[in-house]
């Protein structure tokens, strides 16, 4: 068999079993229904609209909160790489900053903004962010330096030398902590709408989670999953688009 | 040089610890909401030396250590096995795992709590989860990126079962799975704090929770800054451990070390649980394992305060 078939024969097999279980009284159905029933929930959630919603509701906040990250991350990164004094200076604060979980922050932000978007959107913006910046610093050491010396020796000044050898070279390594990014971001959220939030999907797991129904608690968590996996796909794509190094 | 270095950048966060104090101090910042740097740490410190906190914290680095315990004995021998024994089918589960990944462990956690119950082992199931994927993908390239030549040599020398797994492919790889053991603590650190505030009835997530839900400003502050330094005490602690070189008896001692740590920390644990489930009554909401306000705040200090004068 050739590898994409055998691929997707395991994955084929692995929903098989989680059709089979339950059917065959391996697993307890109440618990955990076969996974006909949890298509066939999620279908019936997007025909009441419900997901569609909350998951348009929590597309929009990582969404949000991501896009800040990247508008924030990415040019202090790329400051902070170029001026070494500057980096020296403020990399080990930022450091400590970056281990202050999202979720203590979410109390802390919660004292000055109260339960809002806004909250929600910050501590996402805050995890994507930390990525991004660290990553950012990196990539623009890791340029080449006989790269830089080239672009010196054509007479390139400092903001061209930046503009068409330091970003560039950069780039690959940018997109892929946009990649990681997107995904804590997802992550997160899930958490974020569990604490405080009466929308979204992480608000619905959690309201479903208090009325014992399993169906729909799957039906949800598929839904996060794919919607997750769909992301990762998608930075993916764009990753690989960006990189144009020499092969 | 390098101490020049350190200079340079504690320059940075003094100076962030001092605007933390004068800013609040001279009125910019309202003293409520932003406590200055002294009453956080003076809070801090009462809080640890009257033992309030220190429950929380053993609960806490109790549940981080069993979810990362959990997470390397399956993740390690399968990733060693399947990269080094059966490469294509490690191969062909990529994508299943890739999607497996992908299933956000938040909202694993009410399918944990259908199959486990209201208890720890929920949540540890979470945690295990969460630092399965790091350590599995860390253990798998770490076995890919070997030398060939040093499988090949190892081979002509007739080396196979137990001498070639300690003294050809552990070593090899520890690096890697090094690497993957620490992005994985760092995970489950960062997801414990959030599970613990969602539902449970202790932890150092839950009593950053429960200061935020009672207003207890100083506490949320004191905690939350207790959190981030635990976080960075772990981080530089596996950094040190990574830079080790690969001994067999080394990862014993560890080894044994961190389960013996566990094995001790279960009991206060699991009391601590009783504690609080005693002290809940009628339905549970929220995904924990106890109601957030029905355990008795008084029973925890107790046990905290046991705990320090060393009765336990």
């Amino acid at each position: 068999m050739p590898g994409p078939v055998r691929k997707a024969a395991l994955v084929l097999l692995f929903l098989l079993a989680w059709e089979l279980a339950p059917r065959l009284g391996v697993a307890d159905p109440v618990f955990f229904p076969p996974f006909s029933v949890v298509l066939a929930t999620i279908w019936q959630l997007a025909a009441d609209g419900d997901l569609l919603r909350h998951a348009g509701i929590s597309l929009f906040r990582a969404g949000s909160g991501f896009l800040i990250a990247v508008v924030l991350a990415i040019p202090t990164g790329l400051v902070l790489g170029c001026e070494l004094a500057l980096a020296e200076l403020f990399v080990p604060l930022l450091g400590v900053f970056s281990q202050a979980n999202p979720f203590i922050l979410f109390h802390v932000v919660l004292l000055f903004l109260g339960i809002g978007e806004t909250t929600k959107v910050t501590i996402i913006a805050w995890v994507c962010g930390w990525p991004i910046l660290f990553s950012t610093i990196a990539a623009v050491h890791a340029v080449d330096g006989d790269l830089l010396r080239t672009g010196r020796a054509f007479g390139l000044r400092r903001w061209a030398l930046f503009r068409s050898v330091v970003l560039p070279a950069a780039a690959p390594a940018i997109f892929t902590a946009l990649r990681l990014s997107a995904g804590f971001a997802f992550f997160v959220l899930i958490a974020a709408e569990m604490m405080g939030a009466s929308s979204g999907l992480g608000w619905l797991v959690l309201s479903f989670q208090e009325s014992y129904h399993a169906p729909r608690i799957f039906a949800t968590a598929v839904s996060i999953a794919v919607l997750g996996l769909a992301t990762d796909l998608l930075m993916g794509r764009l990753e690989r688009k960006m990189d144009f190094r020499p092969r | 040089m390098e101490l020049r270095r350190l200079a340079r950048g504690s320059i940075g966060i003094v100076a962030f610890l001092l605007l933390w104090e004068v800013v609040p101090r001279s009125g910019w910042v309202d003293t409520q909401f932003a406590p200055p740097l002294s009453v956080v740490i003076g809070t801090a410190v009462a809080l640890l030396r009257e033992g309030t906190l220190l429950p929380h914290v053993i609960v806490s680095l109790w549940r981080a250590g069993m979810g990362l315990a959990v997470a390397a004995a399956v993740a390690l021998p399968a990733g060693l096995a399947l990269a080094a024994r059966w490469p294509r089918l490690e191969e062909d589960l990529g994508p299943l795992m890739r999607l497996l990944g992908q299933v956000n462990p938040f909202s694993l956690m009410p399918v944990f709590l259908l199959f486990f119950g209201i208890g720890e082992t929920a949540k540890i199931g979470v945690l295990a989860w969460v630092c399965l994927w790091p350590v599995l993908h860390h253990t798998v390239n770490g076995v890919h990126t070997i030398d060939a030549d040093i499988l090949r040599s190892a081979r002509s020398m007739g080396i196979s079962g137990p001498a070639f797994l300690f003294r050809v492919l552990l070593p090899a790889t520890s690096q890697s799975i090094l690497a993957g053991l620490r992005t994985g603590a760092g995970l489950v650190f960062f997801m414990l704090i959030g599970a613990e505030m969602i539902g449970t009835g202790a932890g150092l997530g839950w009593f950053m929770h429960n200061a935020g839900a009672t207003y207890q400003v100083p506490r949320i502050y004191a905690s939350g800054a207790l959190i981030v330094l635990l976080g960075v005490l772990l981080h530089g602690a596996l950094g040190a451990i990574e830079k080790l070189r690969f001994r067999p008896r080394r990862l014993f001692t560890a080894t044994a070390l961190f389960l013996v740590a566990l094995a001790a920390g279960a009991q206060p644990v699991l009391e601590i649980d009783r504690l609080g489930a005693d002290a809940s009554h009628g339905p549970h909401h929220g995904c924990g394992s106890v109601d957030l306000d029905r355990v008795n705040p008084a029973d925890l200090e107790r046990i905290g305060r046991e705990m320090v004068e060393g009765r336990r």
